[in-house]
C-alpha cells in the first residue's frame, strides 16, 4: 500500500486538493444549471416581435395599476366609435349620394321614465351643442339658436381615412407600401370615398382598400375560385352588392400577406394590360387629428342616438359648475346674422349637410324640416321662434 | 430544426396564455352582462378590466397568428 502511494504521480496532499477543487467546480456547474433553468422558467415571455412585446407590456402595466387601486382611464371620444353591424352591406360608394355628417338612429323614448330609473344608452358620449365651435355647429347643422343648450347621446362612425389615421404604425406602413406599389402602375387612379378607397382604371373599379373593424383589407376584381386552392386564396364576396365588382377579399394582417397581395395586384395588372413603372415612395399625412378636424373634413360622422333628457342635462350642468369648468362657449350669434349673404354657409350646405338622413324616427322629420329652413331664416324669424317656444 | 421546435413551443405557450386570459375575463364580462340586464351603470373598473384583457387577448392572438404563419413557411420548405 505504501509502495502504491509512493508510486502515484501526485502526493496525498495534492490529491486531496485536486479532489476538493473538482467538487467545487462540479458544484459551480450544478448551480449554474439550476440558476439558468430557474431564470428561464421565471423569465417574461417573449412575443414574436418588439411591437407586440411593447403593447403587451403597456397593457400589463395598466392592469397592474388598476389592480393596485388606480382609477380607470378617462375615455376619449374614440371609445365611442360604432363599427357598422354589417359592413358588407355598406352603400355602394360608386353610386353613393352625398351623405350627411349627422345620422339619427331609432331609439326608445324616455317619456314617462323617472329620473331614478333613467339609464343612458350604452357606449355613448354626451355631446353638448354649446361646447362646439361655430364651424362644427354649422357642419352638424346645429347653428340655429334653437339648438342652444341641447345635449345628445352620440356615437361616431369613422371613415376610411379616420380609421387609417388612428390605426397602429404597422398598418400605416403597410398602407403606404401598398399605395406606392399600386401607384407604380400606369393609368391607375385612386378615388377616396368615406368608407374605402377605390382603385380605378378608365373609371372601372379594379380594387378597393377598406377596413373591416380595425383591420385593413383589400378587395380585388379577380375570380376567387381560381386562387381557392393556392396560397393566394381570399374570401369570396361575390354575393355581396358592395363587392360585386371586386369579389376577391383579402385581409392584410402581416407583411407576408402584403407580399401575396402584391402578387395578386400583378395578376390584376396583367388582366387589365397595365404597365408597371418605377415604385416611388409617396408622401402621406397619416397623423392623428382631433375629433373636430375629422368631423369638419368629413372623415367622421356623428350618430345621434338620443336626446339627453332635461333632468340629466341639468345634473350635468350643475356638475360642471361645481367643478368650476370653463363656461360654455358662447355661440357667436353674429355668424347667423348674414345667413343670406354668407357664401361660406352656402358652400357648406352644398358640401355636406343639407338634409339629415331620415330614419323612421319622427324627430328626424322635424329636424330635417328645420335644417331645410335654416339657411334662409333671418334673425327676426329666430327671435319669433324663440318667443313661441317660451 | 431548433427554430421549428422553438416555434411549436411558443405556439403552445401562446395558446395557454389565451386560455388563461379568457378565463380571467369571465368575471368582468359577467359583471357587464349583469349591468345590461338590470339596466344599471357598470363599474368603471369592470369596464377597464374587460377592455384591457380583451386587448391582451388580441395581442396574443396576433402573436399566435404570426408564429403559426412562420411555422407553415418552415413546413413548406
Amino acid at each position: 500500500m505504501i509502495n502504491l502511494i509512493n508510486a502515484m504521480i501526485f502526493s496525498p496532499v495534492q490529491l486531496v486538493v485536486i479532489i476538493l477543487l473538482s467538487v467545487v467546480l462540479v458544484g459551480f456547474v450544478v448551480l449554474d444549471v439550476v440558476f439558468g433553468v430557474t431564470l428561464r422558467l421565471k423569465a417574461e415571455r417573449k412575443l414574436y416581435d418588439d411591437d407586440l412585446q411593447s403593447r403587451r407590456e403597456a397593457l400589463l402595466n395598466k392592469l397592474e395599476y388598476i389592480r393596485a387601486g388606480g382609477t380607470a382611464e378617462t375615455h376619449t371620444w374614440l371609445d365611442f366609435v360604432q363599427y357598422e353591424e354589417n359592413e358588407d352591406d355598406a352603400d355602394d360608394e360608386e353610386n353613393e349620394t352625398e351623405q350627411s355628417t349627422v345620422r339619427f338612429v331609432e331609439a326608445p323614448t324616455y317619456d314617462g321614465v323617472s329620473a331614478e330609473k333613467w339609464q343612458a344608452p350604452l357606449n355613448t358620449e354626451i355631446l353638448c351643442v354649446d361646447e362646439l365651435s361655430p364651424q362644427l355647429r354649422r357642419k352638424l347643422a346645429m347653428r340655429a339658436k334653437r339648438h342652444n343648450g341641447k345635449m345628445f347621446y352620440v356615437r361616431y362612425s369613422l371613415g376610411f381615412e379616420a380609421r387609417l389615421c388612428y390605426a397602429d404604425d404597422e398598418t400605416k406602413v403597410r398602407y403606404m407600401e401598398l399605395m406606392d406599389y399600386i401607384k407604380s402602375f400606369e393609368g391607375v387612379s385612386v378615388i377616396n370615398g368615406f368608407a374605402s378607397q377605390r382603385i380605378c382604371v378608365d373609371k372601372n373599379t379594379i380594387a378597393m382598400i377598406l377596413f373591416s373593424g380595425k383591420k385593413m383589407c383589400v378587395s380585388l376584381a379577380l375570380d376567387p375560385s381560381i386562387y381557392k386552392n393556392t396560397k393566394y386564396r381570399g374570401e369570396d364576396k361575390s354575393d355581396t352588392k358592395r363587392f360585386a365588382k371586386t369579389p376577391m377579399f383579402v385581409r392584410i394582417y402581416s407583411d407576408v400577406k402584403l407580399d401575396k397581395i402584391k402578387y395578386l395586384i400583378d395578376e390584376l395588372a396583367k388582366k387589365n394590360n397595365l404597365q408597371q413603372g418605377e415604385i416611388k415612395q409617396g408622401v402621406y399625412d397619416l397623423s392623428e387629428r382631433t375629433r373636430e378636424e375629422m368631423i369638419l373634413s368629413g372623415n367622421v360622422r356623428v350618430i345621434i342616438v338620443q336626446d339627453v333628457p332635461d333632468f340629466v342635462a341639468r345634473q350635468i350642468l350643475a356638475e360642471k359648475q361645481a367643478n368650476g369648468s370653463t363656461a360654455v362657449n358662447a355661440v357667436n350669434f353674429d355668424e347667423e346674422v348674414d345667413d343670406d349673404n354668407d357664401t361660406e354657409v352656402q358652400d357648406d350646405a352644398e358640401e355636406a349637410t343639407v338634409l339629415a338622413e331620415v330614419e323612421t324616427d319622427a324627430k328626424s322629420d322635424e329636424f330635417s324640416a328645420e335644417i331645410a329652413d335654416d339657411d334662409t331664416q333671418t334673425m327676426q324669424d329666430d327671435a319669433a321662434a324663440t318667443t313661441t317656444e317660451k | 430544426m431548433n427554430r421549428k421546435k422553438q416555434l411549436k413551443k411558443e405556439i403552445e405557450a401562446s395558446r395557454n396564455e389565451i386560455s388563461e386570459l379568457e378565463s380571467k375575463i369571465i368575471r368582468s364580462q359577467s359583471a357587464l352582462m349583469e349591468a345590461i340586464i338590470t339596466h344599471t351603470k357598470p363599474d368603471d373598473n369592470d369596464i377597464e378590466y374587460f377592455r384591457l384583457l380583451t386587448s391582451l387577448i388580441k395581442v396574443e392572438r396576433e402573436n399566435l397568428h404570426k408564429l403559426t404563419e412562420e411555422l407553415k413557411e418552415f413546413e413548406k420548405k
